[in-house]
């Protein structure tokens, strides 16, 4: 109800109460003049429903996204390929196979093998055949002169393997192999038969850096051979040790040691033995160094003969001038053993005399050797070498005597690009006398090879090699007191051609010059050679 | 210590020498080497060298030939070499050895010690390609391009194809695609590079997002690839059919990149994500974008998008808001930030009821388009949740609204309205019913319900004009016929117009509503109608009237009728019959309403029929009843006159001293005291009067402040008496006369006690608020803050009943009213969505010791809410945990419920069965509770697309559950969940 209502309700009770009504007597009439209003209404409410569709709310809750079309990560991802870069250039070779001949006859042959391992081993499988068939000139084996010729034939081959492993902290190195010689001088040589050897080694050798170092190597060579139906043979054994260590800074200690033992069974068999020890110590420090010691050497070749020797080798590097001053000092024996000789000599045979041992006292070098631009090499020295034993070569014949010989070196190497030169030149003089009846050293030697490529494809080398003459003094009462092996000028050449990947013919020139080149005094090949063959290489 | 180099004298201690053939022709020995050297067979060469010891250079092409086999001695070997003229040579195939090992770097510090001349021999090719690829290696990209280039200007050779290729690699690397495929074109020529320099150009038309190309030419390299080429091919032709738009073909091609087990990056599970979420596969999508790793460019912000919508799909709304959440945060793509922030705002508010990522949203963003979708979205959550106030909110931010918003709209308006009305807070429901009203149909029952409840609270707030016009056009209408409403209209009319004084208008509509037979008013009807012909002195007409009502409600407590009858007859003169009439209700009870006026009125009638002695016998009634002063004065008064009349003047004089004496402060008071004057003259004893006039001037002479003190310490009686009625007129009179007064404060108070004890609590609220807000703390502003608060709760006045509880909580002296006034704080603070104060005061309150059981749950439940509606998830689980304790309880099964709803919201699914089963164990469980459990399991059978499962779990619920009662919203969850899977079902059949 609202106040006002209240207010008037409460009036209108009030008004019930007034004077006049206060003052009501009997005989006061009430008057119609009531008041006019209806006190304490209060109105019924009906209560307030909820209709069924109030209820019903449209309801509905969703989350959309709007469409992302997938655009790319915008991230770039590079793909990275590694190339596969060991291969060599492709020239490695494993394969050659070379054969040629011409006149005069000089065959070649030659087949060398290097298979490839994945690991550290290497192998070359190899085979030469070098010959000579044709006219020797016909030598006076007294005065030496030329005199006629005579037809000869000189084949030598070798094949074998060799290789080795390299382990990184040492080395192993072997080789097996055979070498055949098939000369035949006629009657100048004699009733020769064909000689055979085998040959095997084995060494290993410390490698890398490390406070130690050694190193070990034995080798074996056994060859037979036959000369007027009598069979000869000839074995040889040759050890070699090194070991040494680091002492303390830039000093080192080492000792080398050897033994060599050759058996010969001919008609003048012998044994001899050779065995020596060095014990030395090696000092480094900047651009010097020395490694020295002393030699102590026994033989019983010729008796048993002791034999000290220094073994001193010095340098002083100047690196930026890229030049190197050297001294050694050496001695020491070494035995030459039959198919030494008949290396050096295919025509030796029993008759020359049987092989001994070199003994040499002292052999002393100095000098100096460097490089100017990467272009030039070169090397100049002096060498002196006195020898207890030396072998001399004589008519027929080998020597062993006393020698005593001072030579000055030079070579200078030029390398260009593709084009190259080596100059040797060498002066001796014997010092004293020489054994009677064998030659002496020629006073100069020299030797020159010169080549070019064009583009790998065009090779051509030129090879000259000479010497001056060498003469022997023979005994009082003949007839030619002082004879004389000529000098000689060899001249050779090589071209080659690649035509193709793989293959590559080729043009050798020998003695060009036809020059009486007598390597040994009592053969000279004669005639100009030139020999054709091809090559193939894969 | 310094290893001294103990170079081996190897020719002196290995040779044993095996002599050559040719031992003595050295020079021939070493040509043959040379020869064979240059024909690459270093190896036998190496050999033939070794046997020359020094002679020319054959130690060097000893060293060479062993370098050019690849000796791990390189080192030493080159430093063999190095005062030789091959010098060069052994650098530069030492550094192609340490090339060849792939050491670059070392190779190319030995390639370096090369001399220049070199580039212009026959090796130039291989020495700038090998020393160019080294830079490449070591990443000196310029320098390695600068060194091929020059193997491009030297004559075709075996280097001219790779340096080529490395060209177009370089420009690969620096994306210059275009001159990188120019490169490549030409190096594919050569058989060693066709298939890799295919590959890149292919790669290179993908970067330059030429995807026929590489779908084109791609697939056919793909059959001859090696493996890992073949993944990246793979993987790019997948991409190529991704962005051309086919997701099968981009997934089969995919598929087989990933088949080769390539360590995966981040753009990879960034691709296979985008391809798996492309094909709709959203479990493997979430796989892999799950697995890439932490970042913050763009592709974290598209990944997070598409992670989240997989998450939608998926169910697990939680982790769905989170990836909007880091969607929203990076700043590449503005669409899909915006977006992203948007969903997050929605999920923030659909889970945890948190508003204000919407407001930060609204901040951030043009709130047009979307903004509109916010409040949207907000009014359908708040419905959700039968906040219509809420929801009223958020529609009102809307510009326009559609149809459906429409209709929402206006039964929210309607239940707000409803709610307000159920509080007794009529002004503000008017508003919200007029809106309700507003929106509908003209013809529409809610409307109309609407508008009836309007005039209603119009009525009731003194708005009668208003009320009218709705009643009559309602009435016009016919509206709500069959409905209680419909058919009072008649007599609400005749209200108004009672109202308004119109009674003849009233009779006529009182008169219709009488007819139509409706029972609910019909008795107050019949006496308003018989008041209605009183009021305009038809007093005849009003006897009969109200004989009608008496003859069909008559009790004797029910006076009124009677009473009314009573006058009327008086002042038809027939006061026999007025006697009688009163006599009837003689026997009531003296608590009945109107019993004083009507023994007053008999005892007058008695009076003035003559019958002193029934008039002084019913006076005497009044005095001993429970009559209020004024009747008890104006009994007084009565018996005054009848003795005075009786000629018992001395009796006549105790009556009329006992008014002025003890009434002093009425009007009757002073109409007592002529009386005793008159009496007096009548004895002839004036100085009696005299005297006694002296004697009581103090009581009835009283100064304006003596009075304002009287009428106050009357007010305060009644107060205490409890007599509400007679203490809120009292007030009211008081405040009118004595606005100034000190003591209005207090009287305010007693106003506000007696409204509100007789139900008007917004007067009431209105005058606590007066109180409360003035003067200094004591029990008076205590009690009226109490009482403030208490009733703008009830009135959902949740700003003002916070105000009130705080005010209250700092300065109550009473340890209980401080402990009531804390719980208010948590309840209005939650309830005006104060929800930071909220939880922090029902956390204070959990943990107070002296706290009932019951008030610690409440806590607990309110903490729990309010951290979610502030997305504190951790916080409300906690509290949800502990009541979960006891589901027994309301509010432990509500937080059962809750927890239930929580797994489902995260999609754990299998967890929602779990605790629903669980929770179906325990004992106690209310079935209300249950079943809200049992309808979110239901829903998550759906969500997992076990439709026939949900149906079936849904109607075991509507089969078997029994509502608690009217506002038990379970049967209409129920109810729209099987609509919604019957009109799948007919969407599937269709």
């Amino acid at each position: 109800m609202s106040r006002n209502r209240i207010i008037a309700a409460t009036a209108g009770l009030l008004m019930a109460f007034n004077p006049v009504s206060a003052q009501i007597n009997t005989s006061v009439e009430v008057t119609n003049g009531y008041d006019a209003s209806i006190p304490d209404l209060e109105r019924g409410f009906v209560d307030m429903t909820i209709p069924d569709s109030a209820d019903v709310f449209d309801l509905e809750f969703d989350y959309k996204v709007f469409e992302t079309p997938y655009k790319g990560t915008s991230a770039f991802s590079p793909y990275s390929v590694r190339l596969n870069q060991n291969d060599d250039g492709g020239e490695h070779h494993r394969l050659m196979v070379k054969a040629g001949a011409g006149y005069v006859l000089r065959p070649t042959a030659c087949l060398i093998w290097e298979p490839e391992f994945k690991d550290r081993f290497r192998m070359a499988v190899y085979g030469n055949f070098d010959g000579f068939v044709g006219n020797y000139r016909g030598i006076n084996p007294v005065s030496l002169e030329e005199d006629g010729s005579f037809a000869g034939r000189d084949l030598y081959s070798r094949e074998g393997v060799a290789g080795g492993w390299e382990f990184g902290k040492c080395d192993l190195d072997f080789e097996v192999a055979h070498s055949g010689i098939y000369a035949d001088g006629g009657e100048m040589s004699g009733p020769m038969g064909a000689f055979n050897s085998i040959y095997a080694r084995a060494a290993v050798r410390s490698a890398g850096q490390s406070k130690y170092q050694y190193g070990f190597a034995a080798a074996f060579r056994g060859g037979a051979d036959s000369f007027d139906g009598k069979r000869i043979g000839d074995n040889a054994i040759d050890l070699d040790m090194r070991f040494g260590r680091s002492v303390i800074e830039r000093v080192a200690v080492l000792v080398d040691g050897g033994f060599g033992l050759d058996s010969y069974s001919a008609e003048a068999a012998f044994t001899g033995y050779n065995a020596f020890i060095t014990p030395k110590a090696v000092y480094s420090h900047g651009p010097f160094r020395v490694e020295g010691g002393l030699k102590f050497n026994i033989s019983n070749y010729a008796g048993r003969a002791f034999l000290i020797s220094p073994d001193i080798h010095a340098t002083l590097s100047f690196e930026k001038a890229r030049m190197t001053l050297y001294a050694d000092l050496t001695g020491g024996n070494r035995s030459d053993s039959y198919s030494d000789m008949k290396d050096r000599n295919h025509f030796f045979t029993p008759v020359y005399g049987a092989p001994g041992n070199t003994a040499v006292n002292l052999a002393a070098s100095a000098g100096i050797r460097g490089a100017v631009a990467s272009v030039l090499k070169y090397g100049v020295g002096v060498s002196y070498e006195n020898d207890r034993s030396k072998l001399y070569d004589g008519v027929g014949s080998i020597v062993y005597g006393r020698g005593e010989v001072f030579g000055v070196d030079a070579n200078l190497g030029l390398r260009v690009s593709s084009v190259f030169a080596d100059l040797r030149f060498r002066y001796n003089r014997d010092m004293g006398d020489i054994p009677a009846g064998t030659f002496s050293t020629p006073s100069v030697e020299a030797g020159i090879v010169a080549g070019f490529n064009v583009r790998r494809r065009i090779f051509l080398s030129v090879r000259l090699d000479g010497q001056t003459s060498r003469t022997a003094r023979r005994g009082e009462n003949v007839r030619y007191k002082v004879v004389a092996l000529p000098g000689f000028l060899d001249l050779g050449f090589e071209a080659g051609y690649r035509f193709a990947r793989h293959w590559t013919v080729f043009l050798k020139g020998q003695n060009m010059l036809n020059a009486d080149i007598r390597r040994t005094p009592l053969y000279s090949e004669k005639g100009i050679g030139v020999t054709a063959g091809v090559s193939f290489v894969l | 210590m310094r290893l001294i180099r103990m170079t081996a004298i190897a020719a002196a201690l290995l040779l044993a020498a095996f002599a050559d053939a040719y031992a003595d022709q050295p020079g021939k020995t070493y040509s043959d080497a040379v020869a064979l050297y240059e024909q690459g067979m270093f190896n036998r060469a190496a050999q033939m060298f070794g046997s020359l010891g020094s002679y020319a250079d054959a130690e060097a092409y000893s060293a060479l030939c062993r370098l050019r086999m690849h000796s791990p001695e390189g080192g030493r070997l080159v430093e063999k070499v190095a005062d030789s003229p091959l010098k060069d040579l052994a650098w530069f195939h030492y550094g192609v050895n340490l090339f060849a090992d792939g050491d670059y770097a070392a190779s190319a510090r030995a390639l370096d010690k090369v001399n220049g001349r070199i580039e212009k021999g026959p090796d130039a090719a291989e020495y700038l390609y090998k020393r160019g690829y080294c830079d490449y290696a070591l990443g000196l990209y310029q320098d390695a391009e600068r060194r091929l280039m020059k193997v491009e200007a030297l004559a075709q050779s075996d280097y001219t194809a790779p340096s080529r290729y490395l060209v177009g690699t370089i420009k690969y690397l620096d994306r210059n695609f275009a001159e990188a495929e120019k490169w490549f074109a030409l190096s594919g020529k050569d058989r060693r590079f066709a298939d890799l320099s295919a590959f890149y150009i292919v790669d290179c038309r993908f970067a330059a997002k030429d995807y026929d190309y590489v779908v084109e030419n791609g697939i056919p390299l793909l059959e001859n690839a090696p493996a890992e080429r073949r993944a990246h091919l793979g993987r790019v032709i997948s991409e190529a059919y991704l962005v051309k738009g086919d997701p099968e073909k981009a997934r089969e091609f995919l598929e087989g990149a990933q088949s080769l087990k390539k360590p995966r990056t981040r753009t990879d599970f960034f691709y296979a994500g985008s391809v798996m979420y492309a094909l709709g596969d959203y479990e493997g999508a979430i796989e892999n974008f799950e697995a890439m790793e932490d970042g913050d460019d763009s592709l974290a912000q598209v990944a997070a998008y598409e992670l989240a919508d997989s998450y939608i799909r998926t169910g697990n709304k939680i982790a769905a808001m989170a990836s909007f959440k880091k969607a929203s945060e990076l700043p590449f793509v503005y669409a899909t930030r915006e977006d992203a922030f948007f969903n997050y705002a929605k999920l923030a508010f659909d889970l945890n009821g948190d508003t204000s990522v919407f407001k930060e949203y609204a901040r951030i963003f043009e709130t047009s388009g979307k903004g509109q979708q916010i409040y949207e979205y907000m009014a359908l959550a708040a419905l959700y949740d039968k906040d219509y106030a809420a929801a009223l909110d958020a529609y009102s931010q809307l510009d326009e609204l559609s149809a459906g918003q429409k209709s929402n709209y206006m039964r929210a308006n309607y239940l707000r309205g409803r709610q307000l009305v159920e509080g007794g807070s009529y002004r503000d429901a008017v508003m919200y019913l007029k809106a309700a009203a507003f929106y509908a149909p003209r013809h529409d029952v809610l409307g109309h319900y609407a508008r009836f409840n309007a005039a209603d609270c119009l009525f009731r707030t003194g708005n009668v004009d208003e009320a009218l016009s709705i009643y009559q056009d309602l009435y016009n209408l016919s509206a709500l016929d069959n409905h209680d409403e419909g058919r009072t209209l008649a007599y609400n009319i005749a209200y108004c117009y009672l109202e308004k004084g119109r009674w003849k208008d009233a009779a006529l509509w009182l008169d219709r509503y009488l007819s139509s037979r409706d029972l609910k008013f019909r008795e107050d009807a019949l006496v308003r109608r018989a008041d209605c012909d009183f009021v305009r002195q038809k007093y005849a007409d009003a006897v009969v009237s109200y004989g009608r009502a008496i003859s069909e409600y008559g009790s004797p407590d029910k006076i009124y009728p009677y009473y009314r009858q009573a006058l009327a007859y008086g002042l038809k003169g027939d006061l026999k019959s007025k006697v009688e009439v009163l006599s009837r209700v003689d026997g009531a009870s003296p608590d009945a309403p109107m019993w004083s006026e009507a023994q007053y009125e008999l005892a007058r009638a008695e009076f003035e029929r003559g019958n002193a002695s029934s008039a002084e016998r019913t006076f005497l009634k009044i005095l001993s009843g429970n009559a209020s002063r004024e009747y008890e004065a104006g009994a007084l008064t009565g018996l005054g006159m009848v003795c005075r009349n009786s000629g018992r003047y001395e009796d006549a004089l105790v009556r009329y001293k006992t008014v002025v004496e003890q009434y002093a402060d009425l009007p009757a008071a002073r109409d007592a005291l002529l009386a005793i004057e008159s009496i007096y003259q009548t004895l002839g004893r004036p100085d009696a009067y005299l005297a006694y006039s002296d004697s009581v001037e103090t009581v009835v002479k009283k100064t304006p402040e003596e009075r304002e003190e009287l009428y106050f310490n009357t007010i305060e009686q009644l107060y205490v008496a409890g007599r509400w009625k007679e203490v809120r007129d009292a007030s009211l009179r008081f405040t009118d006369s004595y606005a100034s007064s000190g003591r209005l404060r207090d009287v305010n108070f007693y106003l506000a006690e007696s409204l509100r004890c007789l139900g008007e609590e917004e007067a009431a609220c209105d005058c606590y608020g007066k109180v409360f807000e003035s003067g200094a703390w004591d029990s008076f502003r205590e009690m009226a803050a109490l009482q403030y608060a208490r009733i703008s709760f009830k009135l959902e006045r949740y700003a003002d009943a916070l105000a009130g509880y705080s005010e209250l909580e700092k300065g109550a002296e009473m340890e209980q009213n401080r402990l009531e006034a804390a719980t208010g704080v948590m309840r209005s603070a939650y309830r005006a969505r104060e929800f930071g104060l909220a939880a922090e005061t029902s956390a204070r309150i959990a943990e107070q010791p002296g706290r009932k059981v019951e008030e610690v749950r409440e806590a607990l439940m309110v903490n729990a809410r309010s951290n979610l509606a502030q997305s504190r998830r951790e916080e409300a689980l906690q509290a949800l945990n502990r009541l979960a304790a006891d589901p027994s309880t309301d509010e432990g099964g509500e937080a059962c419920v809750m927890l239930v709803k929580d797994a489902f919201d995260r999609g754990d699914f299998k967890g929602v069965e779990t605790m629903v089963y669980a929770l179906s164990g325990k004992a106690g469980v209310r079935s209300f509770h249950l079943a809200k459990a049992y309808v979110i399991l239901g829903d998550s059978f759906v969500s997992r697309g076990s439709v026939a499962q949900a149906k079936a779990t849904f109607e075991s619920i509507r089969d078997g559950y029994v509502p608690s009662g009217e506002s038990d919203e379970v049967t209409a969850l129920v109810r729209d969940r099987l609509n919604s899977i019957e009109k799948m079902e007919e969407n599937e059949q269709e």
